[in-house]
């Protein structure tokens, strides 16, 4: 379903060579992965939960990076697929029911827990609160700075979704936010 | 007023106080370690038990092992030989014993993923209860389907996922025994059986809706761009005539 494109390694490290690349891959990445995985499930524990499966499948599967992709997209691929898996799986049983558009309860307890400024909780809750579809490539392209054809290759979509995407999306949070987001693309 | 150009930096201000712990990077350390030390004890008794066979067959050619074997034919040492690759092949089946994949494995490396060609297909493999859907409103297109279970041509959950340009959302027929509560949700009714319904306008004719039922060990989920009415109506006509 979310297949990872790269080609195995001719000769693969042995394993306390990939635990020390692992261990320099966390302190690298960890907290992108971290705060995507939290961006798309809207919960700390579970997005913690997320992070260990995403550097185990790291540890396990790192024999079949060669670096066709930079080493950040495919950790944030697997990441994304992790998450996007996570919620179909246990979508209605644990995240729906917090899931609420606009005055969700998770949005609420973000809003309590982790936004400080007022205006800056308003675009992080929006971001939040958008459809699925819409708030990934908002991820993608504005939180770790990929570009359109690194966002298609990420999602395995065509770049002109990606773009329809992102102007959708920045059409709902102009919408929500009065219009004062800048675009830019 | 905030830029999204800056949603890196609001972002990491929004979530400034999570973070990624030493204990969190050495519990995955040591998660990974735990295939290793699961791996050392199989391979240590295969090579036990391999040796054991060369050994025994090297004592028993020289003549000096039969004598301590009872005669009875089922204690014979080539019948033991099975015995003993036995073990060893329990080993080697423990071997592949990883504890990652248990208990906190979120997607277990032995669930497969496969693409049906067809809704067909994909009720085939699905088999009963799966519902084809109807009634899609004329601007998606045909559907992408994923399909996963523990086996290729045996899913235990399917994703139809329909999309245009701008909207987009997913069936999902999920085989399950759990009771699903849904607070905050509108109950409706689909063909008889209680469904949960959220719906959001979003504004600029944007909708974003979720609907599930449960029926027969099965969860049905619809959720995306649709109007709560398009997703009553989809709902309703998966179950009208569909069923495989």
């Amino acid at each position: 379903m979310y297949p990872l494109s790269v080609p195995k390694e001719n000769e693969p490290k042995v394993k306390a060579d990939i635990s020390e690349e692992v261990k320099r891959m966390m302190d690298q990445y960890g907290n992108d992965v971290l705060r995507t995985a939290f961006m798309y499930l809207k919960d700390r524990q579970r997005a913690e939960d997320a992070f260990q499966e995403v550097f185990i499948k790291v540890y396990r599967k790192y024999g079949d990076f060669k670096g066709e992709s930079s080493e950040k997209t495919w950790i944030i691929k697997i990441t994304i697929n992790l998450c996007k898996d996570i919620l179909r799986s246990s979508w209605l049983k644990r995240v729906i029911i917090t899931d609420r558009i606009g005055a969700g309860k998770s949005v609420s307890d973000i809003e309590e827990r982790y936004i400080r400024k007022d205006e800056n909780k308003r675009v992080f809750s929006a971001v939040l609160s958008l459809p699925p579809a819409l708030r990934e490539v908002i991820i993608l392209y504005y939180y770790h700075g990929f570009d359109t054809p690194e966002v298609s290759s990420i999602l395995g979509t065509k770049q002109g979704t990606v773009r329809s995407r992102l102007h959708r999306a920045r059409e709902i949070l102009k919408s929500k936010l009065g219009g004062g987001t800048g675009t830019g693309e | 007023m905030s830029d999204i150009r800056d949603f890196r930096k609001i972002a990491d201000e929004a979530m400034w106080n999570i973070n990624v712990t030493d204990e969190m990077k050495n519990e995955v350390l040591r998660k990974c370690g735990q295939k290793q030390h699961v791996r050392m004890p199989a391979l240590r008794i295969a090579a036990a038990a391999a040796c054991g066979v060369i050994v025994a067959g090297m004592l028993y050619l020289a003549g000096i092992l039969k004598p301590i074997l009872p005669d009875h034919p089922g204690n014979a040492p080539e019948s033991q030989q099975p015995g003993i690759f036995s073990a060893a092949d329990n080993a080697a089946d423990n071997q592949e014993v990883d504890p990652a994949d248990h208990g906190m494995g979120i997607m277990s490396e032995q669930v497969k993923q496969w693409q049906p060609a067809s809704l067909e297909e994909a009720g085939k493999n699905f088999g009963e209860g799966f519902l084809i859907p109807s009634g899609i409103p004329d601007e998606y297109g045909q559907a992408d389907i994923y399909a996963s279970g523990n086996e290729i041509g045996q899913a235990d959950r399917v994703v139809i996922s329909y999309s245009t340009e701008e909207h987009l959302f997913e069936i999902i027929e999920e085989k399950t025994n759990d009771t699903v509560e849904f607070a905050d949700f509108e109950e409706v009714d689909i063909n008889g059986v209680k469904g949960y319904l959220m719906s959001e306008d979003m504004g600029t004719e944007t909708y974003y809706t979720q609907l599930c039922w449960t029926d027969n060990g099965i969860m049905y989920t619809i959720v995306g761009s649709l109007t709560r009415q398009e997703a009553i109506e989809i709902a309703r006509a998966m179950n009208i005539g569909n069923r495989q």
